[in-house]
C-alpha cells in the first residue's frame, strides 16, 4: 500500500532528547484544570482570554484579535499549526506531527473537490503541507502538477466515485477513508508501542463513531461500506450490526471488541444526537487518559506525541469556551463538554 | 352635496334606479367587508399559533447550532456548508379566500440532508441540521400565511373604503338630489295647477 510515511529507521530514546526538551519548555502554554475552571466562571470571552493570558505561547496567538467566533478560531488554528510544524521541522519529530497535519490535509482536500464541484471561486486558504493552487489545478483536471501519490489517487477516486453515485457525502467518506488508512499505517510502522496502540484505539473510535452516526442519520449501509476497508481490528460484520441492528447489539459489538467503557451510565446505547456527543467526549478522555501517564518520561517519542494531542485537546477546549461564552451557554452546559486536560 | 342634474322626471328616475343599485352594492359589499373581517380573524389566529410552535422550534435549532458550532472550526464549518444533498421542492399555486386570491406553497425536502464527514464533524450537528430542515416547512407555511393576511388586510381596506364611500357619500348625495328634485317636481305641479286655476276664473 502507498503511504505518504517514511519507515523509521530504529532510534534509541535518547535521540529524542533535544525534542523533549523543547516539548518540555512548550508544555509551559498547555491549558490545566485549574485555568479551565476560572475560564468557566467568567462572563464573556475578553475575560476568559485574559484568563488565557497567563499561559505562555497560547497567550501571544489571542494577542491583538477581535473577540469573535471566526477570528478567535483562526488564531487557535494557526496557532495549533505553527506548533506541528516546529515540531515537524525536526528529524524524528516529522513522523510524530505526520498524524496531526492529515486532519488537516485531509480537510483541506475536502473542501478544494467540494468548491470545485459547487461551481465556487477558490475562496480563503487554510493551513495545510500542499499548496492549495496545485491541488486546486489537479482537482480541475490538470493532472500534471505534482502532488503526493496518496492525495493524488484519493482525489482521482473521489472525483471518480461521485461521477457514478453523484452523491455528495460520498466525497468526504473516501478521503475519509484513505485518512483512516493513512493511521493504519501509522500504527502498524510506529516503533513505539504506546503510540501504536494509541493509533489503534483512535482508529476503532473512529470507525465506531462514524457507525454511530451513520445509524442516527440513517444512512444506507452501502454508503458506509465507502469509509470501511479490511482491517484486523474491526470487521465489517460488527459496524454492519450497530448501523443495522438493534439499539440493544450495540453494547455487545462493544463488549466484543473491548471498547465498553466508551458507553455512558449503564451502558445502554441511546440513538440521540446528544448521548453520541457524550461518547465522543468519552473517546477523547480515553485517548488522553491513555497518553497521559507516558508525559513524565524523560525520552522517547510518547512525552511529544502525547504534547500534540494535548495541544490538539486545548484547541477543542478553547474553541468550547470561547465560542461557548460568545454564544452565553450556561456554564455547566460548558462544563460538560470540555475535554480532560493533559495536566489535570 | 347634491349632485348636478337637471330637475326633471327624467332624472328622477335614473337617479331612483342609481340609488337602488347602490342600496344593494352596499348591501353585498357590506357582506363581503364581514366575511374578509371573518376570514381573516381566522387566518390571523392560525398564524399566531404557527409563529409561536416556529419561534420555539427556531429557538431549538439555533441553540443546538450554537452547540454544534463549539466543536466546528471555521474550515468545518465551510466544508459542511459547501455543497448539500437536500432539494427544496416548491409549487406555488393560488387558492381563494372569499375571493381573494393568495399563495399556497407546497413544499418537499428531497434527499439527504447529511453531506459532512462521519468522522471529522461533532454529533451534535445532526441534531442542528435535523432541527433547521424541520424548522423550514413551517417557516414557508408561516410565509404563505402572512400574505395571505397581507392580502386581505389590501382587500379589506379597498372593501371598506367603497362601503364607506356608498354608505357616507353616494347613498346621501342620491338621496338629497331625489329629495330636491321631487321637491321641484311638486313646487312645478303646485304652479301649474295654480295657473290653471287661474286661467278658469
Amino acid at each position: 500500500m502507498t503511504t505518504i510515511q517514511e519507515k523509521p529507521v530504529a532510534t534509541q530514546n535518547t535521540a529524542y532528547a533535544y525534542l523533549v526538551g523543547r516539548i518540555r519548555m512548550l508544555e509551559r502554554g498547555v491549558l490545566n484544570g485549574r485555568i479551565l475552571e476560572s475560564a468557566l466562571k467568567v462572563e464573556d470571552v475578553e475575560q476568559v482570554v485574559r484568563i488565557i493570558s497567563e499561559l505562555p505561547y497560547l497567550s501571544e496567538a489571542l494577542q491583538n484579535i477581535p473577540k469573535a467566533p471566526a477570528p478567535l478560531d483562526d488564531a487557535l488554528m494557526s496557532h495549533f499549526w505553527e506548533t506541528l510544524k516546529e515540531v515537524g521541522r525536526q528529524k524524528l519529530g516529522k513522523n510524530l506531527s505526520l498524524f496531526f497535519q492529515y486532519s488537516f490535509d485531509f480537510n483541506d482536500i475536502k473542501l478544494i473537490i467540494k468548491r470545485h464541484l459547487a461551481k465556487k471561486a477558490s475562496g480563503r486558504e487554510y493551513p495545510g503541507t500542499f499548496d492549495w493552487k496545485k491541488v486546486s489545478h489537479f482537482v480541475s483536471g490538470e493532472t500534471g502538477e505534482h502532488l503526493s501519490d496518496v492525495y493524488r489517487r484519493a482525489i482521482e477516486e473521489t472525483l471518480a466515485v461521485y461521477e457514478s453515485t453523484h452523491h455528495v457525502q460520498i466525497v468526504e467518506l473516501v478521503l475519509d477513508r484513505v485518512y483512516l488508512q493513512e493511521v493504519m499505517n501509522m500504527a502498524e510502522i510506529s516503533e513505539s508501542p504506546v503510540i501504536k496502540n494509541w493509533l489503534i484505539a483512535f482508529f476503532m473510535f473512529t470507525f465506531f463513531r462514524s457507525a454511530f452516526r451513520a445509524k442516527y442519520q440513517e444512512s444506507k449501509f452501502e454508503l458506509y461500506r465507502t469509509i470501511y476497508f479490511k482491517n484486523p481490528y474491526l470487521s465489517l460484520e460488527d459496524l454492519s450490526d450497530i448501523i443495522t441492528g438493534p439499539d440493544e447489539k450495540i453494547g455487545e459489538v462493544l463488549v466484543h471488541s473491548g471498547m465498553k467503557n466508551i458507553l455512558l451510565g449503564e451502558g445502554e446505547y441511546r440513538n440521540d444526537p446528544y448521548y453520541l456527543a457524550e461518547i465522543e467526549k468519552n473517546m477523547d478522555n480515553y485517548l488522553m487518559r491513555f497518553i497521559r501517564p507516558y508525559r513524565t518520561l524523560t525520552f522517547g517519542p510518547e512525552p511529544v506525541f502525547g504534547f500534540l494531542y494535548a495541544k490538539s485537546i486545548d484547541i477543542k477546549n478553547l474553541r468550547i469556551l470561547l465560542h461557548g461564552k460568545y454564544f452565553g451557554i450556561g456554564e455547566n452546559e460548558l462544563r460538560n463538554k470540555l475535554r480532560e486536560c493533559y495536566y489535570e | 352635496m347634491r349632485l348636478n342634474v337637471n330637475p326633471n322626471r327624467m332624472e328622477l328616475m335614473k337617479l331612483k334606479n342609481r340609488l337602488a343599485m347602490a342600496r344593494r352594492g352596499h348591501k353585498l359589499l357590506k357582506d363581503k367587508l364581514d366575511a374578509l373581517v371573518q376570514d381573516f380573524i381566522k387566518v390571523v389566529r392560525e398564524n399566531r399559533t404557527l409563529r409561536r410552535d416556529i419561534e420555539a422550534e427556531i429557538i431549538k435549532a439555533f441553540e443546538a447550532q450554537n452547540k454544534a458550532s463549539l466543536m466546528l472550526s471555521e474550515e468545518d464549518k465551510e466544508l459542511v456548508t459547501t455543497l448539500t444533498q437536500q432539494k427544496i421542492v416548491l409549487h406555488v399555486t393560488t387558492r381563494h379566500i372569499t375571493g381573494v386570491k393568495v399563495p399556497h406553497f407546497d413544499v418537499h425536502l428531497e434527499g439527504n440532508p447529511y453531506s459532512y464527514s462521519l468522522v471529522t464533524t461533532p454529533a451534535e450537528l445532526d441534531e442542528a441540521l435535523s432541527s433547521f430542515f424541520q424548522v423550514l416547512p413551517l417557516m414557508i407555511k408561516l410565509a404563505e400565511a402572512e400574505k395571505a393576511i397581507e392580502l386581505l388586510a389590501v382587500e379589506i381596506q379597498k372593501t371598506r373604503r367603497r362601503v364607506n364611500s356608498l354608505e357616507y357619500v353616494l347613498i346621501p348625495n342620491l338621496e338629497e338630489t331625489i329629495k330636491y328634485i321631487n321637491l321641484k317636481l311638486d313646487e312645478l305641479a303646485r304652479s301649474s295647477v295654480t295657473r290653471i286655476m287661474r286661467i278658469k276664473r
